[in-house]
């Protein structure tokens, strides 16, 4: 299970990653993430999430009927939000060169101590 | 409150419901402890309609509450408070003047029609209602009292226990025995206000209410 720590630094742009898929509402862009093994995240985490991603117009919302029950909000990418996924990454892609490369080195030493 | 947080307010009301009166509850307490926060009517319904939406949702997949929002209601409240705009410091004094209006409005239309009572009394005063520092003294009491419970039953929405449930009204009762004590006891008459002044300033009052009202 991923420690709730190392998921909030990358939650943000993962949900930007799935949203830039294709327009998505809340419960499915947790849905997707489980698909992906990040484990069982409630829509009520990605909800102020969203809301901050809304704030700095990463993202937009509208509102759509559902097939059943009440209407949805779902939300697609702006593109400004395509260029904050671009730099989240660009830094993820070198923070986890990084991280590899140190553990890669110390693997080795800790295992076999 | 302005057209567009009534009407959302009135669509927010018939979608709750909906939900089972389990889910109800919870909610409840999640918007009681969001209307304590430092945000607008509007915004405060905004986010009522995304969680309520929310619960709904999950309700149709047969979800429970932990599975929608998580296991800590009020983590999950601070985080959406976090993310939505906050009132400016001047939005936050227009809206307590307004609060103050109508809750003075209040007090001066009961201190009016015990001034009214008065008529039958001993020594009537009227048309003139006698201003005492009971009077003076109650009303502050009151006022500060009202304030002081709204912020505590807002900020605790979510541990609201049965002591607690059970010291609210004492401590209710204990405040307005402490006003009608005050009343009593302290009749030293300030000023002697014409009845005409007092609905000019139960008006007044009103209006100030009014305009801030639909400001915020």
């Amino acid at each position: 299970m991923i420690s709730s720590q190392m998921l909030k630094g990358t939650l943000e742009g993962c949900v930007l990653a799935i949203i830039g898929k294709g327009e998505a509402y809340g419960y499915e862009i947790s849905e997707q993430l489980g698909e992906y093994g990040f484990g069982k995240v409630a829509e009520g985490t990605i909800y102020p999430l969203l809301l901050r991603l809304e704030k700095n117009q990463l993202i937009q919302a509208t509102f759509r009927e559902s097939e059943v029950g009440p209407r949805r909000k779902y939300y697609s990418i702006t593109q400004e939000g395509k260029k904050e996924f671009k730099r989240f990454l660009e830094s993820y892609m070198e923070l986890s060169g990084a991280v590899s490369s140190l553990l890669d080195d110390v693997k080795g030493d800790l295992i076999n101590e | 409150m302005n057209k567009q947080t009534k009407q959302l307010m009135k669509e927010n009301n018939d979608l709750s419901f909906h939900l089972k009166a389990a889910d109800n509850k919870i909610l409840t307490d999640m918007v009681v402890y969001i209307r304590g926060a430092d945000i607008s009517g509007y915004q405060q319904e905004l986010v009522r309609r995304d969680i309520t939406q929310m619960i709904l949702d999950g309700e149709q997949r047969g979800d429970t509450m932990e599975d929608i929002i998580g296991s800590d209601y009020k983590i999950f409240c601070d985080n959406v408070l976090r993310e939505v705009p906050h009132l400016t410091r001047a939005e936050k004094a227009v809206s307590f003047l307004g609060t103050l209006c109508v809750a003075l409005a209040v007090l001066l239309a009961v201190r009016l029609l015990f001034g009214l009572s008065d008529m039958f009394g001993d020594t009537p005063t009227w048309p003139y209602i006698p201003v005492t520092t009971g009077a003076i003294i109650s009303m502050v009491i009151l006022l500060c009292s009202v304030l002081l419970l709204y912020n505590t039953i807002t900020r605790n929405s979510f541990n609201i226990s049965s002591q607690n449930n059970k010291r609210i009204p004492v401590l209710f009762a204990a405040i307005i025995l402490a006003c009608i004590c005050a009343d009593f006891f302290l009749k030293t008459v300030i000023l002697s206000v014409h009845i005409s002044i007092v609905l000019i300033a139960i008006l007044l009052l009103l209006i100030i209410y009014k305009i801030t009202d639909t400001i915020n």
